[in-house]
């Protein structure tokens, strides 16, 4: 149940109703907090048994991992990231198990020339996610960022609160436990906010996404079928699809948080006005980004200068940049690999690292030789492009695929000419994205350009009514038919 | 406290409504169907409102005007006007998706101008539906030369082929209340048309292609010789009686395959079992399978999808309307030269 169900909308009523009803009726403040976290921890488990009951006892095991390890690490003392490393371990393993498994069990009986194995293993729901969440709690506990969580309640609803369950965004232990120890309250503000928030998300995916994917799953699918520039459209338009169904997610989840009293840090930020690798990976998906740099990449190029710091110094002076490449390169394939199961992942995540490696060198050597920085637009375009051919492993089922459709983009060859309308919108729409952030950074004659959040007045009636009217035009324009939310998947 | 409620509360209806007046504005254009009604000639299941507008922008983009009887030609029908090519069939020849000059009857009309073509082709009148009112339409419009059904299946268990056109039904298709409350307002009606789509899709049912008909999950015996060729037989008969011959016009669905190649969804021996029998029973016979092949091969054309919905599925786009006509006048054209002992006029 998410979303993207009818069915869900009654029960998020429900469950808003009894977060209202409890705040209202129940005056004393320690057990309204307490009726109000078991409410919404019945929610999250009711969210997952909609998937599968027996995803619960999964989910719950974890849950208890992740507790009794973090009253572990706290009591430890000098052994602490010892005892870290065995937990993070444990999950990383759960999580490997429920989704590598089978992927790896086949790989190496095709490597041995025996017959593969049907058995799949069905992953619960949201579990990268929660693991990941998991894990980072375990690692800022072990690192004395903040004490354990005594309570079982705020620890579970950190790691199964249902609004960021299925695809995010990823929350850290210092930001989201605070918020969960508090009462907090329901208010007209930010239920406006919230509302107007899960509106557009709403838009965003059911519109833009959810049409764009029709064209696209076909074009990928049989790429020879299609002409050269029905194949460049749906290259183009491959990430900004996965922007309006991830983002709209996102601010979906984010809207409903919000409406419930909760702030969930935002998603996305325009990742499309980048000029490398680097600053994409910091407006795409920024908690996953933060999470992989706080917990992989910073403590890996730590260990790589440590490793560095025995060379002589000459060593040192030409491979500087060395322990943060390696670091980058690791990082960016565990990012691949944990987005799906497949060797077109670990190459979409190994581009992404070689691409960002290309990047620092290249800039170092653009100041070594004082060169003044060009013109912004065409590094914009050529990021871009750069993207979204990358993008094409992440799309393809196999790297063969993926390199039958570069092959498919370069040889010329007649095919279906199919200029997508829904492509075109999208591409159109992202320039509106940008256009108004920039009208909004003159305004407020801010340094940095950032993506506009909506800030309709719903105390009026004409906010109100461009508020109905979006969601009655996101019902009216959106695609019902077969539709999933691609992150949904990892 | 109260007045406040109160307020709110007349904020939130006075915005519900304005919003809504709005969509439905929108709707005019982009989703304007007409109103339907009962069909007091057993002609069809339901009529469109007479020289009513309609527009359609979910897939395809097209508007037009239904004539006086509220179906999809360019001019009216006065009682005893002459009617050479009758029209009969689905959505697909309704053609709500593609301007009214670009459907198969208009390009029938331009192609045969001295004979006047007809079309009562309308959504949700799949194969067995047309047969069922077949009867009353030969009666009312007395096609001189052809009557053309138009048809995505042709696989039914055995007994529907043994009493279809024994039933002569002329009462439509009870839709529910839900629906003739809704069809006051257009975007009541889009929105009733999403949720079939969504209840569709979660039934996991392929929500695109027109009318939706799938083989009855009947275990029973399906397409034997013996009941298609009474079927046919008892076809024949009435057709004669009517002093009309009739073409079965069958589009199957296509999809694109992996490596490039189209796959249509035909069964290929069913089919020309079908062919064999309509010949043999003076029943003439389009499959349109071939044609949609060899277009794809030569041209890299579809005959079904537009660029505002699907690659390859859903209803004829224009290549599709265009192939179909070819292939019907081919078709006339051969049962016209195999009859031409008894004709002293050609075809065109």
């Amino acid at each position: 149940m998410s979303f993207n169900d009818l069915g869900f909308y009654p029960f998020l009523l429900l469950i808003l109703l009894g977060l209202f009803g409890v705040q209202v009726l129940i005056k004393k403040e320690q057990t309204a907090l307490l009726i109000r976290k078991i409410l919404l921890l019945f929610s999250s488990f009711a969210v997952i048994w909609c998937y599968r009951p027996s995803f619960c006892l999964s989910t719950a095991a974890v849950i208890l991992i992740t507790y009794v390890g973090g009253r572990l690490i706290e009591r430890a003392g000098t052994g602490r990231m010892r005892i870290a490393g065995l937990f993070v371990t444990a999950l990383v393993l759960w999580l490997g198990y429920f989704k590598y498994f089978s992927f790896l069990l086949n790989t190496f009986c095709t490597l041995i020339g025996q017959p593969g194995t049907l058995i799949r293993i069905a992953a619960p729901i949201g579990i990268s996610f929660y693991i990941f969440t998991a894990v980072g709690y375990l690692l800022d506990v072990a690192w004395e960022k903040y004490p354990a969580e005594r309570n079982l309640l705020n620890l579970s609803l950190m790691l199964v609160f249902f609004p960021k369950l299925l695809c995010g965004p990823l929350v850290r232990g210092d930001e989201f436990l605070p918020q969960l120890r508090e009462n907090r309250r329901m208010s007209a503000d930010r239920f406006m906010s919230g509302i107007q928030l899960f509106a557009f998300g709403f838009f965003k995916k059911v519109v833009l996404a959810n049409h764009m994917a029709r064209f696209l799953d076909s074009v990928f699918f049989a790429p020879s079928a299609f002409s050269m520039s029905t194949l460049w459209l749906a290259m183009l338009s491959n990430m900004p699809a996965l922007y309006f169904d991830f983002s709209g997610y996102s601010d979906m989840a984010i809207g409903v948080s919000r409406m419930m009293g909760y702030d969930l840090r935002s998603n996305f930020n325009l990742p499309f006005i980048t000029t490398n690798i680097s600053d994409f990976w910091s407006r795409w998906h920024i908690t996953l980004t933060d999470w992989l740099q706080s917990y992989l990449f910073n403590p890996l190029a730590v260990r790589f200068r440590r490793m560095m710091a025995g060379k002589p110094k000459a060593f040192r002076k030409k491979y500087k940049l060395l322990p943060e490449c390696a670091a980058a390169v690791i990082t960016f394939f565990v990012s691949g690999v944990w987005h799906g199961v497949g060797f077109n992942f670990a190459i979409f995540g190994l581009l992404h690292g070689i691409f960002y490696v290309i990047q620092k060198v290249y800039g170092q050597a653009r100041k070594a030789k004082g060169k003044a920085s060009g013109l912004r637009f065409v590094p914009v375009l050529a990021s871009f492009l750069l993207i979204n051919l990358i993008q094409v492993f992440f799309r393809t089922e196999t790297p063969g695929e993926a390199v039958r459709f570069y092959q498919a983009l370069i040889v010329p060859h007649a095919g279906v000419f199919f200029p997508s309308f829904w492509c075109l919108i999208g591409l159109a729409a992202l320039c509106g994205e940008i256009i108004l952030a920039r009208m909004e950074q003159r305004k407020q004659g801010s340094a940095e350009l950032n993506a506009v959040q909506p800030r309709l007045n719903l105390r009026t009636v004409p906010g109100m009514t461009a508020l109905l009217f979006l969601i009655g035009l996101a019902l009216a324009l959106g695609y019902f038919g077969e539709s999933y939310f691609v992150y949904e998947q990892f | 406290m109260m007045g406040r409620i109160v307020k709110v509360t007349g904020k939130i209806c006075l915005s519900g409504i304005l919003a809504f007046l709005a969509l439905t504005l929108f709707c005019m254009a982009y989703y304007h169907l007409p109103a339907r009604l009962e069909d007091p000639d057993g002609v069809t299941d339901f009529r469109w409102a007479g020289h009513a507008f309609y527009s359609r922008g979910t897939e395809g983009f097209a508007a037009g005007r239904t004539n006086n009887e509220g179906y999809i030609n360019e001019s009216d029908y006065l009682p005893g006007d002459p009617v050479d090519v009758l029209v009969i069939g689905s959505s697909h020849m309704e053609a709500l998706q593609v301007p009214e000059k670009e459907s198969t009857a208009a390009i029938l009309r331009k192609r045969l101008p001295d004979l006047a073509v007809y079309n009562v082709g309308l959504s949700n009148h799949d194969f067995l539906t047309c047969m069922r009112h077949l009867p009353a339409a030969l009666n009312k419009y007395h096609p001189a030369r052809f009557t053309i059904i138009e048809t995505v299946n042709l696989i039914f268990p055995d007994y529907e082929f043994e009493s279809i056109l024994r039933r002569n039904e002329t009462g439509g298709t009870e839709r529910s209340r839900v629906y003739e409350l809704v069809q006051k307002n257009h975007y009541l009606r889009l929105l009733y048309s999403q949720l079939e789509s969504y209840r569709k899709s979660q039934a996991g049912a392929q929500g695109d292609n027109a009318d939706n008909i799938s083989d009855s999950p009947d275990a029973a015996p399906k397409n034997s010789a013996e009941a298609v060729g009474r079927f046919l037989s008892q076809l024949h008969d009435l057709a004669q009686a009517a002093g009309t011959k009739i073409i079965i016009a069958y589009h199957p669905k296509a999809s694109i395959n992996a490596d490039g190649s189209l796959q249509v969804w035909s069964d290929v021996s069913t089919m020309r079992q079908f062919d064999e029998l309509c010949h043999q029973h003076g029943i003439g016979f389009l499959d349109l399978s071939d044609r949609i092949q060899t277009e794809y091969q030569q041209r890299n054309v579809l005959p079904y999808g537009f660029i505002n919905s699907a690659v390859g599925s859903g209803h004829f786009n224009a290549e599709g309307h265009r192939m179909f006509a070819d292939e019907l006048l081919r078709i006339m054209e051969e049962m016209e030269r195999a009859d031409s002992a008894e004709r002293s006029e050609p075809l065109r």
